[in-house]
């Protein structure tokens, strides 16, 4: 009986296998507790500098998550999104201004109320809590962005942080920020946007970094685990790309 | 460790709706189905609860404006720092009534009625291109200001390549490129960006992976009760 055919069966092989690695790698980090040396990425240390200087000078971060939405195949950046929020809210909660995050989806609204709302009353802080600090600001990519803009111009904010699916409209956002000096960090899931920030951001993230935030924003196991199993996917991959060139080139393949 | 029945129901639902596309039994596929559809039906209620936090946020800078001017008043120092916030109250009104006639009109006419969508699209059209046509304006000066702060072996590299495909691009070459030898360059250049995008969206997919699998083994919840 012929229920799966190759090419499925291939990606189930995959699957299976990460699972493995990816709870190999957590069960190794926690068992261990040994510290993991990350290379150095210059646009979350500027972020850590910068998330110091907005809460001792007043000052707000805003968090722009994007355009994705839970069921589109972007929807990883959200939900990326979300974690680098949650990691950003716990130093600003008890500040004067803290973090406002916006979206474009009201699902991913519901999960950025969610996680900030948990992460209030963990600090006990739940009294200083507002649903308006995570809030979708419009729902297709220029309302979201037109809803951003008001945001930056009266909120006080001095960091933008785009970590999410934006596309080259996210350079009317650095446009704003930089009327009122403030700092753009981030990446995009688009690769138009990640051209607009390697342009228009003060400190970019390329490709894959993005999704290295959480790790770099908070020291865990699951963090670095998760990111061990990307390393390893990459440098595999890479291999595959450079020994099916190879083979091509001999005229094995 | 404790049990989590939220997580409990996260890894069942992932797992039969990732099983079914690789065992397509016909029962497991109805599942996927349903299973899909609810969550597209909760998508949408999510949907209309973010619309919801929306107005009331405009609501509230309505509101909160007043209130906000009133104490700012009371601190002024010598000199005003700060433009007044009528303008800013003008825009959150602006977005309150125009929901509202839009909502009404779409609740009566309902939204597949042509004449709605018409004058929809006669409203929203023109205002995303405006920002369009600014976007293009705005990134026109960034590239400018780019080379012109990173003089770099990156900025001269950038200037390079925009000039380069402008030519490319524009069709400029068109007539040189009958030599054979031209020809394979150009084909080599233009791979050149679609050989950088590739690597930057493998990247991409590697870590969207890496985040659908934490969320299927429920190391990482997107939620939190």
């Amino acid at each position: 009986m012929n229920i799966i055919n190759g090419f499925w069966l291939i990606v189930l092989i995959i699957v299976i296998t990460l699972m493995v690695l990816f709870n190999m790698q957590k069960n190794k980090g926690k068992k261990k507790k040994t510290s993991f040396i990350k290379r150095r990425i210059p646009a979350i240390q500027e972020l850590e500098k910068q998330q110091g200087r907005a809460i001792e000078s007043g000052q707000r971060i805003h968090v722009a998550v994007g355009n994705s939405d839970l069921l589109d195949e972007n929807n990883a950046a959200s939900l990326l999104a979300v974690d680098v929020m949650e990691n950003l809210a716990r130093n600003s909660a008890a500040s004067d201004r803290p973090l406002i995050t916006t979206t474009s989806d009201g699902a991913v609204s519901l999960l950025l109320q969610s996680r900030l709302h948990h992460q209030y009353c963990d600090l006990n802080l739940k009294k200083l809590y507002r649903p308006q600090l995570a809030q979708m600001s419009g729902s297709t990519p220029f309302a979201y962005i037109a809803g951003i803009l008001p945001i930056i111009h009266d909120e006080h904010i001095s960091v933008n942080v785009a970590a999410g699916k934006l596309g080259s409209e996210v350079g009317l956002i650095a446009e704003a920020g930089n009327r009122k000096k403030a700092v753009l960090i981030g990446g995009s899931t688009e690769p138009e946007g990640q051209a607009v920030l390697y342009g228009m951001a003060q400190e970019p993230l390329i490709g894959e970094e993005i999704f290295a935030m959480p790790a770099y924003l908070k020291e865990d196991h699951k963090n670095n685990a998760s990111l061990k199993v990307q390393d390893i996917l990459r440098f595999s991959l890479v291999g595959f790309l450079l020994a099916g060139s190879l083979l091509k080139l001999l005229g094995v393949l | 460790m404790k049990f989590h029945l939220s997580v409990f129901i996260t890894i069942i639902v992932a797992a039969l709706t990732l099983i079914a596309y690789f065992i397509p039994l016909p029962g497991l596929e109805k599942l996927q189905t349903r299973l899909i559809d609810w969550a597209i039906i909760l998508v949408g209620i999510a949907m209309l609860m973010g619309i919801w936090n929306l107005l009331k946020t405009h609501w509230a800078r309505l509101n909160l404006s007043f209130q906000k001017k009133d104490e700012e008043e009371k601190n002024k120092p010598t000199k005003q720092t700060r433009k007044p916030k009528t303008q800013r109250d003008i825009y959150s009104l602006a977005l309150l009534i125009g929901f509202f006639i839009t909502f009404l009109v779409g609740f009566w006419l309902t939204p597949a009625n042509p004449n709605y969508q018409q004058a929809v699209a006669g409203i929203q059209i023109p205002i995303e291109t405006t920002l369009f046509a600014l976007l293009s304006v705005v990134l026109l000066t960034a590239a400018f200001n780019f080379f012109k702060f990173n003089k770099t072996i990156m900025g001269i590299v950038f200037v390079g390549s925009v000039l380069l495909f402008l030519l490319l691009g524009g069709g400029f070459l068109h007539n040189m490129a009958e030599n054979e030898w031209l020809k394979d360059v150009i084909a080599i250049i233009n791979q050149l960006p679609l050989a950088g995008a590739r690597g930057i969206l493998i990247g991409l997919a590697l870590g969207s992976i890496i985040t659908a699998l934490k969320q299927v083994l429920g190391i990482d919840r997107a939620y939190r009760e």
